[in-house]
């Protein structure tokens, strides 16, 4: 029942990292270049065959883009309703008014608890309009807060409704927060969905092997996001070497895991375009593991989470989070004179100067490892006038 | 490292003793924003609209953890210069299906704040004064003003709901102070023929391109054909005379050579293969471009839109309100 890693130390990076190379011909046997700019994997038993990198539509607006994107053989365009308040699915729905056929259009619904069957088939025909086109052919219930959200019928009785009037193909599913792994099983457990769509990357696989195993078992396509794990600027210049880019490293070392079809990335730029398309074309290979490991070392143990877990072991009742977030302000961010403002407003007796002469009783107590007691030090000499 | 970080705290130590000196405790101080209210002070208590309570936070998300609650788009937020998001459910004390989701974005500046607002803007809305500029959509209510990028999500379109919307925006846009202004690159842009509410800024990336950062557009009727016309502020001539280069080499050969504006003013004119007939043109920092994506309108009139720009003074006074 372990998770398949959280941290840079454990089984899974190195198994994948070391696999690599064996997981790459491999996924060659499944993966179809249907074109020399491309590379195509089936999304479960949906019959689609998914580009391996897929296109990001949140502050989309950009019908260019999509049109090169569609060019070079990027086919599955992610979106939602709600992105921009629809209009990301207008922008689409002015390139689909003549490359409907190029492209694999995943689109999404909001169904929390509250929400009627009426309300998403609105929502649905909406997006159909906006879309300029007749026929969705994944339809996700987007943005799963909560397991029990997949409680509400109103999505499967909507789903089955709209199958039989011709206007969806699958249905899906989307989470990103917290309890994927519950959701993931939940969703499995109702046995409607044929597409799922999380956050997993090389830092954080918030997937355990046991549900990749039902997830195989029921054949249920797996497109991913946040692939990147954050972009720590700073790290990255500092680590990036020759080879891969970080984006291509991490897209490509999401691919080399064969549970993923489709790694769902945010395409700003014309340049982007080219750097994925590139990623799908090489290999991940020793330089781009190195350059992960040390990107996951650097940030790992640097990454404050501001999860306050650490706060309840120190007798002082000195403000973790805040003091960290106030840190990364003044490191990152560059906004220097608001972080020693901020810190300047933390209550004296809760300020990291306690942790000056204090044998560190918070050493243990990050579930990230990070030296929390360092990090305070430095905070409070950073922030210190 | 440390010798760098010890330099930057020297100045920053510099600049907060200045602003200690000369000012109250300020948040987050901005040239281009007027206001200075956390936005998590912006959040309504219970019983700000009678009978309504919070039932689901509050919750407050930083650059590092917003993609908790807004999926992959956190990218977007940050890049439109993302500080804070403060979120919270609102539920009727006497009915649990009637709910109304509050949240605000604190986009750090007014440019920012737009960017977000307006690229969620749809020209037809019926736009109303809620903060600088609002609207709702159904059990949508959108607003923004200054900084702060507001959404209000209703679960359905009930009465009780609707005004709990509109009650909680009113609220909400009350307690920003300052003006209500719109970014200044707004103003360097044509009025004349501009189509109402298609303003768009753009933080980073316009048009897919990488070097086009600080960009604002609008759409404009010509020719009864619906063009694009874009300013992008790039700080310096220098720099300027860089990204229009770069933007010639990305849009491709000059292929109309019959166009001129004024001698002061290097122009490119060429046919994009996605946005059609395109000029662009460089002057002073900036670098302005017109494009027609539908290919309908001449190039004379194409010139004339962008002349508008080469015939009137850069430094206009600052529309407050439009």
């Amino acid at each position: 029942m372990s998770y398949r890693k959280n941290t840079l130390n454990r089984r899974s990076f190195v198994q994948l990292g070391a696999s690599a190379g064996l997981t790459a011909g491999a996924m060659n046997a499944f993966s179809e270049a249907k074109k020399t700019t491309m590379k195509y994997r089936e999304l479960g038993q949906t019959k689609l065959k998914v580009s391996e990198v897929s296109l990001g539509t949140y502050g989309f607006n950009n019908s260019g883009l999509l049109e090169e994107a569609l060019d070079k053989g990027i086919n599955l365009i992610n979106t939602c309703a709600a992105y921009q308040n629809g209009t990301a699915e207008e922008a689409i729905g002015k390139v689909m008014k003549t490359r409907r056929k190029d492209a694999i259009i995943f689109t999404g619904w909001i169904c929390n608890p509250r929400t009627k069957k009426a309300d998403l088939l609105k929502s649905l025909d909406n997006s159909l309009k906006r879309l300029n086109t007749d026929y969705i052919d994944i339809i996700k219930t987007h943005n799963i807060d909560d397991p029990t959200w997949l409680d509400n019928d109103a999505q499967y009785e909507a789903f089955d409704e709209a199958k039989k009037a011709g206007k969806v193909g699958h249905l899906g599913l989307s989470c990103h927060g917290g309890n994927i792994d519950k959701i993931i099983l939940k969703g499995l457990s109702k046995k409607a969905f044929e597409v799922l769509q999380f956050k997993y990357n090389f830092m954080e696989q918030t997937v355990r092997d046991e549900v990749f195993a039902e997830i195989r078992k029921q054949k249920v396509g797996v497109i991913v996001f946040k692939s990147q794990a954050g972009k720590r600027e700073n790290e990255i210049k500092d680590i990036e070497q020759k080879g891969l880019s970080h984006n291509q490293a991490t897209v490509r070392w999401s691919l080399s895991d064969p549970n993923i079809d489709s790694v769902c990335v945010t395409i700003n730029t014309f340049a982007d375009i080219r750097e994925f398309q590139e990623a799908v074309m090489k290999k991940f290979g020793s330089a781009e593991d190195a350059h992960l490991r040390k990107y996951a070392q650097a940030v790992e143990h640097e990454y404050c989470r501001y999860c306050s877990t650490c706060e309840p072991s120190c007798p002082h009742g000195v403000s973790v989070a805040d003091i960290m977030r106030y840190s990364m302000y003044f490191k990152y961010y560059k906004m220097e004179k608001e972080a020693m403002q901020l810190y300047a407003q933390v209550p004296a007796e809760k300020r990291a100067s306690a942790c000056l002469d204090c044998p560190g009783h918070c050493l243990n107590a990050c579930p990230h490892q990070r030296l929390v007691k360092d990090g305070l030090i430095e905070a409070e000499k950073l922030l210190v006038c | 490292m440390l010798k760098s970080n010890r330099k930057i705290k020297f100045i920053a130590c510099l600049l907060l003793t200045g602003v200690l000196i000369s000012t109250p405790v300020l948040w987050c101080e901005e040239s281009s924003s007027t206001s200075a209210i956390r936005a998590n002070h912006l959040l309504p208590e219970n019983d700000t609209v009678k009978d309504w309570k919070i039932v689901e936070g509050p919750k407050y998300f930083n650059p590092e953890s917003l993609y908790i609650i807004v999926n992959g788009a956190d990218t977007f937020y940050l890049n439109y210069g993302f500080h804070e998001l403060s979120h919270a459910r609102y539920q009727h004390k006497d009915d649990d299906t009637l709910n109304v989701t509050i949240d605000i974005f604190d986009q750090r500046d007014v440019d920012g704040g737009f960017g977000v607002y307006s690229s969620s803007r749809h020209p037809d809305e019926e736009f109303r004064e809620i903060g600088t500029q609002g609207y709702r959509n159904g059990s949508l209510l959108i607003a923004w003003q200054d900084r702060y990028y507001i959404s209000l999500m209703g679960d359905d379109e009930r009465p009780e709901t609707i005004h709990a919307l509109e009650k909680y925006a009113e609220w909400i846009t009350a307690k920003i102070p300052g003006e209500k202004v719109y970014p200044k690159l707004t103003n360097i842009i044509p009025k004349k023929n501009r189509l109402a509410n298609t303003e768009l800024y753009a933080s980073k990336d316009y048009l897919g391109y990488r070097f086009l950062d600080n960009t604002i557009s609008a759409k404009y009727l010509v020719d009864a054909a619906t063009v694009t016309l874009f300013a992008s502020d790039c700080g310096s001539p220098e720099k300027a005379r860089t990204v229009f280069q770069q933007t010639a080499e990305a849009i491709g050969p000059q292929t109309e050579t019959t166009i001129s504006l004024d001698k002061a003013s290097k122009i490119h004119a060429a046919e994009d293969k996605y946005l059609g007939k395109m000029i662009i043109l460089q002057k002073k920092k900036y670098v302005y471009g017109v494009f027609d994506p539908d290919n309908l309108a001449q190039w004379r009139s194409l010139q004339i839109l962008l002349s508008q720009i080469t015939q009137k003074p850069q430094n206009r006074l600052l529309n407050k309100k439009q």
